[in-house]
């Protein structure tokens, strides 16, 4: 391992001099020949009747193509794992991001103008906006049909016994914990680009993150508009940041789809920064309430915990982030006895997705913030009780993980450290730290949690690398060429990676559960072992060594030198070698392919199940101070240690830590979708709270190295952990700073400020 | 995208007095840092609109004979930021432009504009009214000047006239020389945001009493404004923490903050008491007193 020339170099990553230039190629570049562009109507209330809709006026505007309502959308056109979402809606709204209608022009200034000629008339009804209110029985119904507002889903499961754990604790900490509505702000919006062939064969150019997973969905969505047996081909162009964002397919898809099919020509529908907040989904907000305990040892008894989700009118993945949120419940610490039940809630609201953590840093929130305050009631000091519950390498937990590899307890040292290198006790300056787990060898929520591979070499020694995986923003391409390269003996310039095109690339799952580097890491070093096979079997008759004997560096086929010293060691260009194998008699050229599925467990009936081959961990430690009279927080000091497992690219490793630790302080301290009775309040980035670039802070982000065995090269996924502990953190070192517990988030000053007056009051 | 009906770019101050008085839908756009997310918001329909963001005569900053500060409605936040003018006599407003958006606002974005906009949250206005600023006004029927304390009507509503456009600002000897000022926005973000209260502090002082003392606050009421019952029970009074409780006290019964979905009135409340302190605070340090 100690060899490596390309693995573990922080060579900057490939695309950034063309994003740099402004020539990668967004969406929002993407132009076809007769293109119209569309757009949306969205509801002016949060829950009404349609009564009626008149379309005409829109219809009769010069430059109108096609105008859809509810009524032109298949019946089984419906969206999300869940089906309660038509991409249109026909006879109700239930929230103010509803489509009503949809435009095809050949402006979008056209198609805008449409937009406000359509005539609706509504009928307003009583909307439902809290979700625990909307469990009760005399609320109103988000959707008659379903009779009640409670999703029908699994999320319960008990580990152990936790009745008699409680009974038997020395001591027991009860809390509510509150998160609420954060949005992943993508840089690049969202928009797609849907053209059909003559023979109804779809093209869609969209942001997405699950080309094949979509493409699944798209082709479900041509069946119900009877398009039997059609190809679907799903083109990414380059993706403006993802976070979970496009981990779903949409309505502005879909409805450029149907007027892609009614007008017979490319339609593009491109989202506005408003519209992008205000039609996109969130992450899940959560109402937590927790119960742990321990015994006078400080080992952790059990965990109790019970959440309402307030789903919203519709149901996209936020509604599965409890089987998300049970890792950390079940998992972090050692923990025997775990109970968790989890409510999904239908209201008026927003609906929620998918969100860097998916689920993880509400869950962890509310845990390690109630583990302070369960060590403080126990008279223990805060690192130790996570010291002495630490995970640790070959544990297995209620769950069912198990743990391979665990540089939790590293990571808590190389904190402290951090934390207690200026340990002079300073008025209103607190320190606080929060551990996370998160899967890091791949996840299988799926049937499949693999990835393909296709890899080929020209006469030149480039390698061109067909890849299910998606790079969108994070950096797969590089970690994907570095692999590749390190396994080939080349240089990263050799390596082209293609990961644009369903039409070219392999299947792949999707770019979710920082799975990523692993299950397309391990796939691609799968192709590239089968290649390096070929290439020193050949080289092994060229050079008349033993293929064992051969090494692949700098380009070129070494005979390892057992010989005297003055002679230099027989070799063979690499280019040349390709050039010889190509051009004799019975030529070959190399390809390989390779489908990469690790080797992880469904989740059972009861939840339990090796989710993935591996789990990341990793601790974050602050130091900060709170205003006592403005209620302000300021970072003094920030140290994120995560066990990477390796640092395949510690340069992109690091940004990968610094943009979880900076979208955690967001969700910590400013960031929140406001609603009003359902209603977007700051669809803006003034309004929405979001980190720039003068709010950032310093990060320290010591890189844990564990090797895991089953890992590309020992690496894990890192993709998420950054921004799980972030948030409690901060609750923590709140707290050690000026004795005030914020317990729904974002802790925003007004928050911090009234809780010292009540502080005061009470003193 | 942006609903405006006619575009004209006159060159100086005549010719657009007289575009503004022939077009009854006229509306100036400096920066544009305001009036443009207006319109893409749809609140203004078929405007015509009068850039006078080049217009030279609009942009100085200058010192003329009788020491009056003379600064110009065109002049960017980045031409206050970079003037050694500005620089040596009224810092204070510096850090006023300073806080204004970001980089790329304050590059475009005029002073005048953000007086003219007529919000509470303008972060030059309350400066300006600590220095008792005046605004130079020009129309078809001359110019006149009005200081800025009259020129505020309303939430949004600024005693600008239909034909008129604004000069400048002027600030009088008397208003700057011997103070010393300072200007805090108290906000969510460190840029890119609006105060959530703003307050400036101007101040002279001899011996260790105050010989004058003016503090206006932004967000504290629907308009920037001035405590003057707090600055004439301030004149004349030692430095001490007690005066400075005092003035966090006295300024609460002037203020008239509002409750919104950015943040409620008590806690802008608790805001506007502890910058009253905070800023005179900090001024006092700065030049040497001791408190």
């Amino acid at each position: 391992m100690s060899n490596l020339n390309v693995v573990g170099k922080p060579i900057p990553k490939l695309d950034a001099a063309q994003k740099a230039l402004g020539r990668a190629q967004y969406i929002q570049d993407i132009k076809l020949p007769e293109m119209l562009y569309g757009k949306i109507l969205y509801s002016k209330f949060a829950h009404a009747k349609i009564i009626n809709i008149n379309t005409s006026k829109a219809e009769k505007l010069s430059g109108v193509y096609a105008v859809l309502t509810g009524k032109d959308v298949p019946k089984k056109m419906k969206m999300g794992f869940y089906k309660d979402n038509p991409p249109i809606k026909k006879d109700k709204v239930c929230s103010f991001r509803d489509e009503v209608a949809a435009v095809a022009a050949l402006s979008p200034e056209i198609a805008e103008k449409a937009l406000s000629l359509i005539e609706i008339e509504y009928k307003e009804l009583k909307g439902i906006f809290d979700p625990e209110k909307a469990m009760e029985k005399e609320s109103p119904l988000v959707h008659e049909y379903h009779k009640s507002n409670v999703l029908k889903l699994p999320w319960k499961l008990h580990y152990g016994d936790v009745e008699k754990a409680e009974k038997e604790s020395d001591f027991i900490v009860k809390e509510k914990f509150k998160t609420t509505w954060v949005t992943h702000c993508c840089l690049g919006t969202s928009g797609a680009v849907a053209l059909f062939d003559s023979n109804d064969n779809l093209t869609i150019h969209t942001n997405t993150q699950i080309p094949s997973l979509a493409q699944k969905d798209f082709l479900e969505a041509l069946r119900s508009m009877g398009l039997e047996n059609k190809r679907v081909r799903v083109i990414k162009p380059t993706i403006g940041g993802g976070f979970g964002s496009k981990l779903d397919t949409y309505a502005y898809e879909h409805i450029a789809i149907l007027l892609a099919h009614k007008t017979r020509k490319p339609v593009k529908i491109i989202f506005d920064r408003k519209e992008e907040f205000k039609a996109t989904s969130t992450r899940q907000p959560a109402i937590i309430y927790i119960k742990q305990g321990c015994n006078k040892d400080g080992k952790l008894t059990f965990r109790d915990i019970k959440m309402v989700l307030d789903n919203g009118a519709y149901t996209s993945w936020g509604a599965t982030t409890p089987s998300v949120m049970m890792m950390p419940i079940t998992s972090l610490y050692r923990v025997e006895n775990v109970r968790y039940k989890a409510k999904c809630v239908y209201t008026n609201n927003t609906y929620s997705q998918a969100m860097r953590g998916y689920g993880n840093p509400q869950a962890t929130f509310a845990i390690e913030s109630n583990l302070d305050m369960l060590a403080q009631k126990a008279g223990i000091d805060r690192i130790e009780i996570r010291r002495i519950n630490q995970n640790q390498p070959g544990d297995i937990t209620p769950q069912g993980f198990k743990i391979s590899s665990c540089g939790l307890s590293k990571c808590i040292d190389k904190v402290e450290k951090e934390l207690k290198k200026d340990c002079k006790k300073q008025e209103n300056v607190g320190t606080g730290i929060a551990s996370l787990i998160h899967v890091g060898g791949g996840a299988r929520i799926y049937k499949s949690d693999g990835c393909g591979v296709i890899l080929k070499m020209d006469d030149y020694g480039k390698v061109d690398i067909f890849t299910g995986g998606t790079d969108m923003g994070q950096g797969l391409d590089n970690i994907t060429a570095q692999i590749v390269a390190e396994e080939l003996g080349l240089f990263v310039e050799d390596i082209n990676v293609v990961h644009s095109d369903t039409d070219i690339c392999p299947w792949d799952v999707g770019a979710h559960a920082s799975r990523s580097t692993f299950v397309a890491g391990n796939a691609a070093l799968g192709a590239a072992q089968k290649i390096k096979e070929k290439i020193l079997k050949f080289a092994s008759k060229i050079l008349d060594a033993s293929i064992k004997d051969l090494i692949l560096r700098d380009r070129t086929i070494f005979v390892k030198d057992n010989s005297e010293k003055n002679i230099p060691p027989k070799s063979i260009a690499i280019d040349k070698l390709l050039r010889k194998a190509h051009f004799s008699p019975n030529g070959t050229m190399l390809m390989a392919d390779y489908f990469y599925d690790p080797d992880n467990e469904n989740m059972g009936k009861d939840f339990k199940g090796n989710m993935s081959v591996t789990y990341a961990f990793g601790v974050h430690g602050v130091k900060l101070t709170v205003d006592k009279e403005t209620g302000k927080v300021e970072i003094l000091d920030y140290i994120a240690a995560h066990d990477v497992g390796r640092a395949i690219n510690p340069l992109l490793l690091e940004g990968q830590v610094y943009g979880g630790v900076v979208m955690g302080l967001g969700y910590a301290l400013t960031e929140e979708v406001m609603h009003k009775n359902g209603e977007n309040m700051n669809a803006d980035f003034r309004d929405y709270k979001l980190f720039t670039a003068k709010d950032a802070i310093k990060i320290k982000a010591p890189v844990i190295e564990t090797n895991d065995k089953y890992g590309p090269f020992g690496a894990k996924g890192i993709g998420e952990p950054g921004c799980v502990p972030t948030a409690p953190a901060i609750a923590n070192a709140i707290y050690d700073a000026v004795g005030v517990r914020i317990k729904d988030l974002p802790i925003t000053p007004e928050k911090v400020l009234a809780a010292l007056k009540e502080k005061s009051l009470q003193e | 995208m942006f609903d405006f009906e006619k575009y004209i770019k006159p060159e100086t101050i005549d010719e657009t007095i007289k575009y503004i008085s022939e077009n009854s839908d006229a509306r100036l756009i400096a920066g544009g840092t305001d009036i443009l997310i207006n319109l893409k918001k749809g609140k203004f329909e078929n405007l015509t609109l009068i850039d006078i963001h080049d217009i030279k005569e609009l942009k100085f900053i200058k010192i003329d004979d009788n020491k009056n500060i003379l600064i110009g409605s065109g002049t960017t936040f980045l031409n206050i930021i970079e003037s050694d003018i500005i620089k040596k006599h009224i810092p204070m407003l510096i850090k006023a432009a300073s806080s204004v958006g970001g980089p790329q606002i304050r590059n475009i974005a005029t002073i005048g504009g953000n007086i003219c906009n007529g919000v509470t949250s303008a972060d030059s206005a309350s400066s300006l009214f600590a220095l008792n600023a005046v605004l130079i006004l020009k129309g078809i029927n001359g110019k006149r000047e009005i200081p800025i304390s009259d020129f505020y009507l309303g939430h949004g509503k600024v005693d600008l006239k239909e034909t008129e456009i604004l000069i400048g600002f002027k600030i009088t000897p008397n208003n700057y020389k011997g103070y010393f000022g300072h200007y805090y926005k108290y906000a969510m973000r460190n840029s890119m945001d609006i105060a959530t209260i703003g307050c400036a502090v101007s101040l002279k002082i001899n011996h260790g009493v105050f010989q004058d003392y003016r503090i206006a606050y932004g967000v504290a009421a629907p308009v920037p404004m001035r405590c003057l019952k707090t600055e004439k029970a301030v004149i004349n009074q030692k430095i001490s923490n007690e005066l400075l409780n005092k003035i966090s006290n006295m300024v609460e019964k002037e203020v008239n903050p509002r409750t919104s979905w950015r943040a409620s009135k008590e806690f802008r409340m608790n805001i506007i008491k502890e910058l009253s302190k905070r800023v005179t605070k900090k001024i006092l340090i700065s030049v040497g007193e001791k408190i």
